[in-house]
């Protein structure tokens, strides 16, 4: 989905890209050794996490319907 | 392009029926040894942009393979530099993939998260108005904001109990993170017998019932991010 280049996501969609956000970054396996995360990575999990919550918490607007429901 | 970026981790032999590409377009494929595979694709050394394409291309792997075996999802921008350190990997960590493998078998992962709206706090206005200079109102304050804090926890690990009572029995394991935030008591995260999805679902609907005042987020199924590791609990 996209309009003037920039990526426009419903609200569930983002709920989604951040719950995978969480999930790809936090957990899973960890291959000790080669990986390495840039300070603007970094930023980025501290930023998406945020908006994670936020986004949960802002939940309630749309009801009942989770995502992925 | 010497490299290769690591998806999941999966047992041997199998078929692997990914018609995904990997991130950067390259076919996925792979890197049999020890009795495992791992998903792989060939890969630059560079960690690759954390944006939502290179995201959800990573989970539309992981998704597809989950979707036929079980599978040890790998974390973002995991990148080995050649065939021989991916193998050196699997060999190194056999017994431990071997096991969480056992363990996600057969079970996927759902994703609750719970919001309350934190009550009122009643006993505050007892504690407030207590004489001395400001240093001391200050030292007050703040031991009424830890009291304030501790009951509310009280009050919101009371609600918790209540409410995991029917998923002990719809899921395998959980893993739950408490109070985020103030607003978000909880995030858990259950490994849930596949068959046993929707009778898990029907859980959560139940639980919106009798809980109201609360707001729920279900997501899933997800590949079992949370329970990679080899031991339970």
């Amino acid at each position: 989905m996209k309009d003037n280049g920039r990526p426009t996501l419903s609200r569930e969609r983002q709920v989604t890209l951040l719950e995978t956000l969480d999930r790809l970054l936090n957990r899973g396996v960890v291959v000790a050794g080669d990986v390495t995360l840039s300070v603007a990575d970094v930023e980025l999990i501290y930023v998406g996490l945020r908006l994670l919550i936020s986004s949960v918490e802002t939940a309630r607007q749309w009801g009942v319907r989770g995502a992925g429901e | 392009m010497d490299g290769y970026y690591l998806y999941g981790i999966v047992g041997f032999p199998p078929p692997l029926p990914c018609r995904i590409r990997g991130l950067g377009g390259d076919p996925v494929s792979l890197v049999p040894h020890a009795g495992l595979a791992a998903v792989v694709s060939r890969s630059g050394l560079t960690p690759w942009p954390l944006d939502a394409e290179h995201l959800t291309r990573h989970e539309a792997v992981v998704e597809e393979v989950m979707a036929c075996r079980p599978v040890l999802p790998v974390r973002f921008n995991s990148l080995l530099r050649d065939e021989g350190t991916v193998r050196m990997l699997l060999g190194e960590r056999a017994p431990a993939f071997r096991s969480a493998l056992e363990r996600v078998s057969g079970r996927v992962e759902m994703g609750l998260r719970v919001l309350w709206q934190p009550p009122e706090d009643a006993e505050a206005a007892g504690e407030e108005e207590i004489g001395g200079g400001p240093g001391t109102g200050y030292l007050y304050r703040r031991l009424g904001e830890e009291r304030r804090q501790v009951r509310l926890r009280r009050a919101g690990e009371r609600l918790i109990q209540a409410l995991q009572a029917p998923f002990r029995s719809l899921a395998v394991e959980s893993r739950l993170r408490r109070f985020m935030t103030e607003r978000l008591l909880l995030s858990g995260a259950y490994l849930v017998e596949r068959e046993r999805v929707d009778a898990f679902r029907e859980g959560v609907a139940r639980a919106r019932a009798g809980f109201p005042g609360l707001s729920f987020l279900l997501t899933g199924p997800w590949p079992p991010y949370h329970f990679v590791d080899g031991a339970p609990r």
